[in-house]
């Protein structure tokens, strides 16, 4: 039989041989360690499907493959000894030689198209439904096409397992009559979160900012920004300048981690940009404000309103897509005191500030009301320690509650 | 209802025997019917019972007499029209076509026009290349007919007397292996009514397979030599190949998850395609293989016993289509 | 055997003679055709019939003279160029025109257009797209009134191109061997389509087909309405007491070209001028004033009053509804 290479990982397109531990006649055991294989996430070992005899290694130490290129060949129990490994396996998607393509080998592979994942439709409906990710079975069918049978053994062998509490495979449970599919913005939503949740190690910290200071620079500056500038001058400009500030001085919060590569590595931000998220229709958007350092009130708020624009008319630029370091949530007068953010994908934090409210505080020894918000920082632990994120919500809460405000 | 046991013919005596005796609207031309009683004896007994008024020899001439058939329906006669050989239904391709298929229609709905056109087709009998097609999917894509295809004793007798008290056109295909074809059939059965979709004839959990006239039969051997190989395959009589609704065959395949669809016809234009593209609309997500068609290859059919036999797909070649598909 | 050239009026042969009402009622008959194609042609400019028509200019006396030697009960089918055919037989001009112009209230519809009017009601059984394809049905129809046996006839109205198709050997052949009451009635206008018969068949004379079945067979002037009448009588007679079919070719001409798309730039300008002199309404006319039956007054006030019944029933059926698309046309396909 044909061993393919395996998708190790959601995002695995290729992967690099390490070493085999077998060698051509050897014979191996279900789950006896076969190779060692880089993939985008680690070094990994990779375990034998089945008892048999190791026929043929298809890649010596060192090649890249495509996940389903045929990785090595065996005999197994049934199977005669003279059975020619006869039908033609997926190519495997090497990097082609410098001499052929000038492009940087890393590149061409990146670029090379994907083997696809074979498999017929019943079988891509059953791991949908049991939860099986098609990409860590061997596919039994011409061509490793993963069938039916190999994703019910998938879901058999969960359903074995002592510790697993997975419903038994015994009868597909077929989609509620009721059941409508997501509209394509709440995909794209389901996506990043899920994405975000599945590899973002997040934590979060809190703090209550008081805002009067704001209020009363607010009602200041209001009135003149708007007859001068035509803007309306928002809670939300107030944020966006003392994050910009804030931002601005903590070099350590500018960063995003970088998954492209083998090696872990983060990437610096070069200006201060801020992701706002706006509320939309059924959903979202996340449109950035590029460039916020020092910026006035005025700027901000015509970049804000633009922004907001862009967002509720469902057209975002290019350049919205591409990641900021943060983004800024702001719920407004909706009903909620505090709440957490997910962390966009490519991103390393995320800011949600509650509702503005009254609350009781110990002011000098007594009791005071005081107008704030709570202030809810989520940020990537693979970069951002507790003691970056605290000082940086620290100076936030300087920055809000004692200004100064740069209107022009 | 109690059955008798005859063949696929006699079969087709009885029905035009039982319906001629119940509408006296009734009448059957064709060529060589009346005192020869056809030259595959499906008009055994029906001259001298019902003469030779309402049991016609025609001239050699198909696009008279079928193109006839629809002048007296148009005025309160319920014609039937026997087609020697299926391969001549082409001679009355107009009459068929462009007249008694949408007569109704231009009328605005105003006429009725009940004909049914019998025609012997198929391939097994040595007849060569212009005797021995079924012709099933010359008038595939003509809206207005309706396209039955009996392949046992039991449905010829059935579909043929539902055929004859239809209000519209339809073409009955029948095949000239199968006459001799002997089954149980209810015979003097009062209620008949047309199918309306295909008809699973044995029950399997592997593999569905489609097939129509000769080839149902063909497929039941298949799903024999399978049954002994371990796999249980589901066979299906298409039946009705016009108006084609494959909702059976669709459910079949959400249980069995793999697909044949066996014709005998050469492999493009043909009714197997159009089963293949409406399964895969109806029941993708649950094929677990590529559905297969087997046809003929695309030649015409040749006289020689062993290259026509070469030509047709065999219960072997079925069987291992099934096999290849589970491996 | 009788393949006659040139036949004389057999006035005193004819089983039912004309009577002087008669002879006014053919007269209205063909002006009331020719009326409903003015208009059918003035009613295509203002875009009210699409895709194309046929128009039977030229051959009203053909179409007159068969019906008035027809009973109600009797069938008849014809082909594209049918209008006439129809309005002989009585169909109702606004039901017609709405036909025309795709219309709800279309004698089919507006499902058949005006290639396709069929009235089963008045025995108009069918108008037929495909050349000669209208014929085997006729014999069809025939063979339902042989067996039915209430003297009835079936009349088949084709044209000089369609006697060049199998259908119309086939057709000729059964119902000769059958001795079907069947008139095959060949309007032979000298064009099949755009090709002018010399180029398509061996002669011109299409009363010698009929030889070749043994059949009855008559050759008449088709532009003289009582002509047409005399032979279609004789020869319904004959089909109902079970003489058998008679073939009837009728000497017309087409003043306009095939469909509304062709102006039979084709045509000798010489030979369209002799047949247009040869016009078989004025014929007629002048035949009946020379006879005192009509003075050239009563005859301008027949057409002035078929041309605004047509005008009227064209302007009833243009205010006709559209038939919808989502209602049940769809249904009519199968009963």
């Amino acid at each position: 039989m044909d061993f393919l290479l395996p998708k190790l990982s959601a995002t695995m397109e290729t992967a690099t041989v390490g070493r085999w531990l077998k060698s051509v006649g050897d014979t191996v055991k279900t789950g006896e360690t076969l190779v060692e294989l880089e993939t985008d996430k680690a070094t990994m070992e990779v375990e034998s499907p089945v008892d048999g005899t190791v026929t043929e290694l298809m890649a010596e130490a060192g090649a890249e493959l495509a996940v389903g290129a045929v990785l090595a060949r065996f005999r197994t129990a049934g199977e005669p000894a003279s059975a020619a490994p006869a039908k033609p396996a997926p190519v495997p998607a090497r990097a082609a030689p410098a001499s052929q393509k000038p492009a940087a080998a890393p590149a061409a592979t990146r670029s090379a198209r994907p083997t696809r994942l074979l498999a017929s439709p019943m079988a891509k409906r059953l791991a949908g439904m049991h939860d099986v990710d098609l990409g860590t079975l061997t596919g039994s069918g011409p061509h490793g096409r993963i069938r039916m049978r190999d994703v019910l053994a998938a879901v058999d062998a969960g359903a074995q397992a002592p510790a697993s509490t997975a419903p038994s495979a015994a009868a597909p449970r077929p989609l509620p009559a009721n059941a409508e599919p997501l509209s394509p913005m709440r995909s794209r939503i389901a996506t990043a979160v899920s994405l975000s949740r599945q590899t973002i190690p997040s934590f979060v910290l809190d703090r209550w900012i008081d805002t009067s200071a704001v209020a009363r620079a607010r009602a200041m500056l209001g009135p003149d920004l708007e007859q001068s500038g035509g803007v309306k001058l928002t809670f939300t400009d107030f944020l966006l300048q003392a994050l910009a500030d804030c931002l601005a001085q903590s070099p350590r919060m500018l960063v995003r981690y970088a998954d492209e590569g083998a090696q872990p590595a983060l990437i610096r931000s070069q200006s201060v940009d801020i992701g706002l998220v706006v509320a939309v229709e059924d959903g979202v958007m996340i449109p950035v404000l590029r460039d916020l350092a020092g910026k006035s009130l005025a700027s901000i708020a015509a970049a804000r309103q633009a922004a907001v624009q862009r967002a509720r008319a469902g057209r975002l630029s290019q350049a919205d897509a591409e990641p900021a370091s943060m983004s800024l949530s702001n719920v407004g007068r909706a009903g909620a005191d505090r709440f957490e953010a997910i962390i966009q994908p490519r991103e390393s934090s995320i800011i949600a500030i509650g509702r503005e409210h009254e609350t009781v505080v110990p002011r000098a020894g007594g009791i005071a009301v005081s107008s704030g918000i709570n202030a809810t920082l989520s940020v990537d632990h693979r970069l951002i320690d507790g003691v970056t994120g605290a000082g940086f919500l620290g100076s936030l809460a300087d920055r809000i509650e004692i200004g100064p405000w740069s209107a022009h | 209802m109690p059955t008798q046991d005859i063949t696929y013919r006699e079969a087709i005596v009885f029905a035009l025997q039982e319906e001629m005796r119940r509408d006296p609207t009734t009448l059957i031309m064709g060529e060589d019917i009346g005192e020869s009683e056809g030259p595959f004896k499906t008009c055994q007994g029906l001259m001298a019972e019902f003469g030779s008024a309402r049991v016609r020899d025609t001239p050699i001439a198909e696009t008279g007499f079928v193109g006839a058939c629809l002048g007296l329906s148009l005025t309160g006669y319920r014609p039937i029209a026997e087609i020697m050989f299926a391969d001549f239904l082409g001679v009355a391709f107009d009459q068929i076509v462009n007249g008694i298929a949408k007569h109704r229609f231009m009328s605005g709905g105003k006429v009725k026009t009940p004909i049914v056109i019998r025609a012997i087709g198929g391939a097994g009998l040595r007849f060569g290349a212009q005797h021995s097609q079924t012709a099933e999917s010359w008038m595939l894509s003509v809206p207005g007919l309706k396209i039955i295809c009996p392949s046992n004793p039991e449905q010829a007798y059935l579909m043929l007397k539902a055929a004859i008290r239809d209000d519209n056109p339809v073409l009955v295909l029948e095949h000239k292996a199968l006459l001799s074809m002997k089954g149980p059939v209810p015979v003097g059965t009062e209620e008949v009514a047309m199918p309306t979709g295909p008809k699973i004839l044995r029950e399997g959990s592997d593999v569905t397979i489609v097939g129509s006239l000769a080839m149902v039969g063909r497929s039941l051997a298949a799903a024999d030599l399978l049954a002994a190989d371990g796999v249980s395959a589901e066979v299906i009589d298409i039946q009705v190949l016009r108006p084609l609704d494959v909702t059976v065959v669709a459910e079949s395949v959400k249980r069995t998850n793999n697909l044949i669809v066996v014709e005998e016809q050469a492999p493009t234009g043909g009714w197997s395609s159009d089963v293949v593209a409406d399964v895969l609309t109806q029941a993708f997500d649950y094929l677990d293989s590529p559905p297969a068609r087997i046809t003929l290859p695309d030649h015409p059919l040749p006289y020689s016993p062993g290259l026509e036999d070469a030509m047709l797909p065999s219960p072997e070649t079925i069987a291992a289509t099934a096999k290849s598909l589970l491996e | 055997m009788a393949a006659r050239k040139k036949s004389a009026k057999p006035s005193n042969q004819v089983p039912d003679p004309l009577t002087d009402d008669d002879r006014v009622e053919l007269f209205r008959s063909m002006v009331g055709i020719r009326e409903f194609e003015e208009q059918v042609q003035r009613s295509y400019l203002e875009g009210l019939v699409h895709g194309t028509t046929h128009l039977c200019n030229g051959h009203e006396a053909v179409s007159s003279g068969v019906a008035q030697a027809l009973r109600p009960d009797d069938y008849v089918s014809y082909t594209y160029r049918g209008h006439g055919h129809c309005l002989a037989r009585g169909m109702d001009m606004e039901a017609a025109f709405a036909e025309l112009f795709g219309r709800v209230d279309g004698v089919c519809g507006g499902i058949g257009g005006s290639m396709h009017l069929t009235d089963i009601d008045k025995g108009l059984i069918g108008a037929f797209g495909i050349v000669g394809g209208g014929l085997p049905v006729a014999v069809g129809a025939g063979l339902s009134a042989q067996l039915a046996n209430k003297e009835q006839v079936s009349v088949s109205f084709f044209g000089d191109g369609a006697a060049n198709i199998g259908a119309f050997h086939e057709s000729m052949n059964i119902a000769q061997v059958w001795k079907l009451p069947v008139l095959f009635v060949c309007e032979n206008n000298l064009y099949g389509e755009f090709t002018r018969i010399n180029h398509t068949t061996p002669y011109e004379d299409l009363v010698i087909r009929a030889r070749g079945y043994a059949m009855e067979a008559v050759q008449v002037d088709g532009n003289d309405v009582e002509e047409v009448y005399a032979a279609a009588s004789i020869a319904a007679m004959r089909a109902r007491g079970g003489g058998g079919p008679t073939f009837i070719e009728a000497k017309t001409y087409r003043h306009r070209g095939h469909s509304r798309t062709d102006p039979a730039k084709y045509r000798d300008p010489a030979e369209v001028e002799e047949w247009l002199k040869r016009d078989p309404i004025t014929l007629y006319r002048k035949d009946l004033i020379a006879r005192g039956l009509l003075d050239a007054k009563a005859a301008d006030a027949i057409v002035a009053e078929l041309q605004s019944e047509a005008k009227a029933a064209a302007d009833r059926a243009a205010a006709s509804e559209w038939p919808s698309a989502d209602q049940d046309f769809m249904a009519k396909t199968f009963a």
